[in-house]
């Protein structure tokens, strides 16, 4: 599609200022499968997006299809929205003076490697698995994905940008079985790199999660000092991280409001938001704004310090965007979003904080996230496994138990934090968490 | 929406470099999915989804490849990178577009692409009125209205040369009550593969009053209690606890590779003798229907379980050529940038023959689930979860005080041996399944039933 053409036509239909965001991507993946190639895909897409003033109100659409006999349905939907859009926020397009970004560009080290690489790769990480204990009876995934995704920018005001960052992603799923029961292992990690010591780190996981799993029981419902192993701290967060973007905070739909320079959990705790990461989900040196980004604390030692913004959310609170915002797709107008967000580590090893508890759980993964969490109140009841704890050590697993509490109130309930950090789903809201101890949560059983 | 002779050149790149099966999925769609918060849009646009998927097979193997530049070149050139990775040699195999599928017919009235998006904002705007003179505990209803053109073109190297629309709209309400610091949800989302005529037959306030009512007695609710207990589900999208206990653990998906506790389980007693499971994406203008599933086969009613015997799986294609058993039109993805996998379409209990009352009456102590929220399982060990939205506790045989932040959880071939009374008032309910292929629209239904005995979460300790 002629970019000059949609902005001339655009003008005929009296649209004033017009802005185009592109999402190119193409992407690789394959699964292995007792030794053999799976599944293996490849795409190339080209996706855009509109938005402009017509009669002073934003309107948006976007299409799929990018060919000049899209522009007049394209502008007519635009059109359509702008005409019930009543909002009276103002959404301001970026100008060219903006765009003075330090451009970094991030080498793909994925890109050093052939497919054939690639393959062979997740191939030995499926023969590890098999290898590293024999009641592994299944390998249910194990999967490489990889995809380069640019972000382009562009307005009638003079703003132009552009941004390409690839990610690779291998997934781990175990079975395994014994005599008498089933386990399963899920285990996911965002790689820049084919290096060894990923692969042993998800052989690791994922097997022994599996195997120490088998014979689990349930346990007596009471309340139970709790860790939140790295892993389910990290997905708790990240399903609990909108209380942290402006949208939400200014839609009353978090708790968090009217916190700022507050104290809102234990002085250890830090969270940090950094779009430059290493090894992040997204890198991202403006945002779909145009707004340059940068690394912030949102917690500070305990203290509540800034909310993530846009343009609109931010003038709202007499504030300047953080940075934060984003489109959760070519379909999706301006929102708040968060790019890789982390709770600084602590320096209790896993090992030792097990070592502090007489009778407890050490949860290890919890199921349910969509559905089992109320992120208003913060309360959540979540199906979960986990081994039980007496006199500091591990004595059993413990599977079909239900934790429940509230998850401002854990903030302020975190006893220790673990120096061990784990990443969540980069499909969700990506959130990095050390392993959590906490006072105690109440644990449904038998 | 794309030529004979640009499918016959993919099919023939696939079938000399190593495939013995192709297909391909275009997709031109037209939607609208747009959010009101308080009656004001708030995200979302109306846009054109444009694309295609080539999947090709040798034998039990699959690659597929997805695009939205339609050009010959460029499909041909991603068919010929994907089809290489099979590894074998040239099929003789000629296809000549002769079988006949004749889709199920879905009638659709007023199509969503010739309604101006002012008729559907104000659609939001009346629910959203509706829900907020409900209750003055109603602080915020947000309205996500959607509505789509789905036409798709899928042809095989078998022979197939089908096309189908799917129309669908749906409006899913949550309301938000407000009271001494506490704020609950309630939630409803009626819709229908369907035009917009379907706005002219069900009523969008009463809709909307239902949702604010459960967020009001919710905000009143106290915590529920941990523990073991009896439970009854009532009918309607209550059936969701079905599709997740036991429904994707029948998909071929899960069979095939024997990952299922299902597996190798036809023909046995896998669940209790007044249990009968149905998957039907046949019905009539019901939310999670088609005319051909996505593999371009006539959609059908398949019985999973009669009488509580495993009579059969959920079977795509290329599951189905790994287990040895024909399809069950089964195949469904999102979109064309997923390969089709077994999935769900409509998925409900039978009726069975207590009445709702009887159940409650023979119930001493246990929990009411009114409302499902979502849920999820694994598979492999058949546990699942789900959470509830609206409940209340069952003392004496009568439904008593709700209660807040239930968590049930159970294992499915457990679950399905403890259905202890099925009732006589099915309904089907609309939502979303997310899974391998994608986030699909699927119904989900029963009448009221009793679960002998599941674990509960909540903060109460009993």
């Amino acid at each position: 599609m002629d970019i000059g053409l949609l902005f001339l036509k655009g003008k005929e239909y009296g649209i004033e200022d017009m802005e185009v965001y592109t999402l190119n991507s193409i992407s690789m993946g394959f699964n292995i499968y007792e030794g053999k190639l799976e599944r293996y895909g490849i795409s190339s897409e080209r996706n855009l997006s509109i938005r402009g003033y017509y009669k002073g109100k934003m309107g948006y659409s976007y299409t799929e299809k990018l060919t000049d006999d899209s522009i007049d349905e394209l502008l007519s939907n635009l059109i359509q929205y702008a005409q019930n859009n009543e909002s009276e926020d103002v959404e301001i397009l970026s100008s060219s003076s903006n765009s003075c970004v330090i451009i970094q560009k991030k080498e793909n080290k994925l890109d050093r490697y052939s497919d054939e690489e690639k393959i062979s790769f997740l191939k030995s990480i499926e023969n590890d698995a098999f290898k590293y204990d024999s009641r592994i009876k299944a390998v249910r995934t194990c999967r490489y994905r990889e995809k380069t995704t640019t972000v382009y920018i562009k307005n009638t005001k003079g703003l132009e940008l552009t941004d390409t960052h690839s990610i690779g992603v291998i997934t781990l799923s175990v079975v395994a079985r014994d005599e008498k029961d089933v386990q399963t292992s899920y285990t996911q990690m965002v790689v820049d790199d084919l290096l060894e010591e990923y692969k042993d780190k998800l052989v690791r996981e994922a097997v022994s999660d599996a195997v120490n799993m088998l014979g689990a029981t349930s346990i007596e419902s009471k309340n139970y000092e709790i860790i939140l192993r790295n892993n389910v701290a990290a997905d708790l967060f990240s399903n609990m991280s909108p209380i942290f973007f402006g949208n939400i905070v200014q839609k009353n739909l978090s708790l968090m409001k009217g916190k700022i320079g507050k104290r809102v959990g234990i002085p250890e705790l830090s969270i940090i938001e950094n779009p430059l990461m290493d090894n992040g989900a997204v890198f991202r040196t403006f945002d779909d704004e145009g707004i340059p980004t940068y690394s912030k604390y949102i917690i500070e030692n305990g203290v509540l310090k800034t909310f993530l913004h846009n343009n609109k959310t931010a003038e709202k609170e007499g504030l300047k965007s953080t940075g934060n915002g984003f489109r959760n797709s070519h379909k999706g107008s301006i929102g708040v979003l968060a790019t890789n967000m982390y709770i600084e580590k602590g320096n209790s090893t896993l090992e030792e904080m097990i070592s502090t508890i007489d009778e407890g759980i050490m949860i290890t993964e919890i199921e349910g996230l969509h559905a089992g969490i109320n992120s208003i109140s913060g309360e959540f009841s979540l199906s979960s496994n986990g081994f039980l704890i007496e006199k500091g050590k591990i004595t059993r697993p413990i599977c079909q138990i239900v934790i429940s509490g509230n998850f401002y109130e854990l903030l302020n309930d975190i006893v220790s934090i673990g120096n061990d950090i784990k990443f969540s789903s980069p499909e969700g809201n990506y959130f990095g968490s050390p392993s959590i101890k906490i006072k105690s949560l109440t644990v449904a059983g038998k | 929406m794309l030529n004979k002779s640009t499918i016959e050149d993919i099919f023939n790149v696939a079938l000399s470099n190593g495939g013995d099966f192709a297909e391909v999925f275009v997709e031109d769609s037209f939607s609208t999915e747009i959010a009101t918060v308080g009656g004001y849009i708030e995200r979302g646009m109306s846009g054109r989804d444009y694309g295609i998927g080539i999947r090709v097979f040798n034998g039990l193997n699959s690659v597929y490849a997805y695009s939205n530049d339609l050009s010959k070149d460029n499909l041909v050139n991603m068919t010929k990178k994907v089809s290489k990775v099979l590894n074998d040699e040239k099929k003789d195999i000629t296809v000549n577009f002769d079988k006949k599928v004749e889709p199920n017919i879905h009638k659709y009235n007023i199509l969503p692409s010739s309604v101006d998006l002012s008729k559907k904002i104000e659609l939001a705007k009346r629910a959203t009125l509706a829900a907020k003179k409900y209750d003055e505990v109603i602080s915020q209803v947000t309205v996500n209205y959607l509505d789509q053109e789905q036409n798709v073109l899928i042809a095989n190297t078998e022979g197939v040369f089908v096309e189908d629309k799917r129309v669908r709209t749906r409006m899913l309400i949550v309301v938000a009550a407000e009271y001494g610091g506490q704020i609950e949800t309630g939630y409803i989302g009626p819709g229908a593969l369907m035009g917009l005529e379907f706005y002219d037959n069900v009523n969008i306030e009463d809709y909307a009053r239902e949702a604010a009512r459960t967020a009001k007695t919710m905000v009143f609710a106290g915590y529920c209690p941990a523990g073991v207990m009896p439970v009854v589900v009532d009918n309607g999208f209550g059936g969701l606890m079905f599709h997740e206990a036991c429904g994707h653990s029948l998909e071929a998906s899960s069979v095939a590779k024997g990952l299922s506790v299902f597996s190798d389980k036809i023909g046995q007693q896998i669940a209790s003798p007044i249990v009968t499971l149905i998957d039907d994406g046949s019905i009539s203008n019901e939310w999670g229907s088609l005319g051909v599933d996505d593999e371009g086969k006539k959609t059908q009613k398949n019985i999973l379980i009669e009488n509580g015997i495993l009579k059969s799986y959920l079977i795509d294609k290329l599951n189905g050529r790994m287990m040895g058993m024909e399809s069950t039109a089964s195949g469904r993805r999102q979109n064309y940038r997923f390969a089709p996998t077994s999935r769900m379409t409509n998925t409900y209990i039978a009726n069975g023959n207590s009445t709702k009352e009887e159940i409650i009456e023979n119930t001493e102590y246990g929990l009411f689930a009114k409302y499902i929220n979502a849920g999820s399982v694994n598979p492999a060990t058949g546990d699942f979860n789900f959470s509830l939205s609206e409940a209340y506790l069952i003392e004496n045989g009568k439904i008593t005080k709700p209660v807040k932040g239930a968590t049930l959880i159970g294992n499915g071939s457990r679950i399905l041996q403890d259905i202890d009374m099925v009732g006589n008032n099915l309904q089907i309910g609309q939502g979303y399944c997310f899974a391998e292929s994608g986030a699909l629209f699927i119904g989900a239904g029963q009448p009221t039933i009793r679960v002998k005995s599941m674990t509960v979460g909540g903060r109460e300790e009993v």
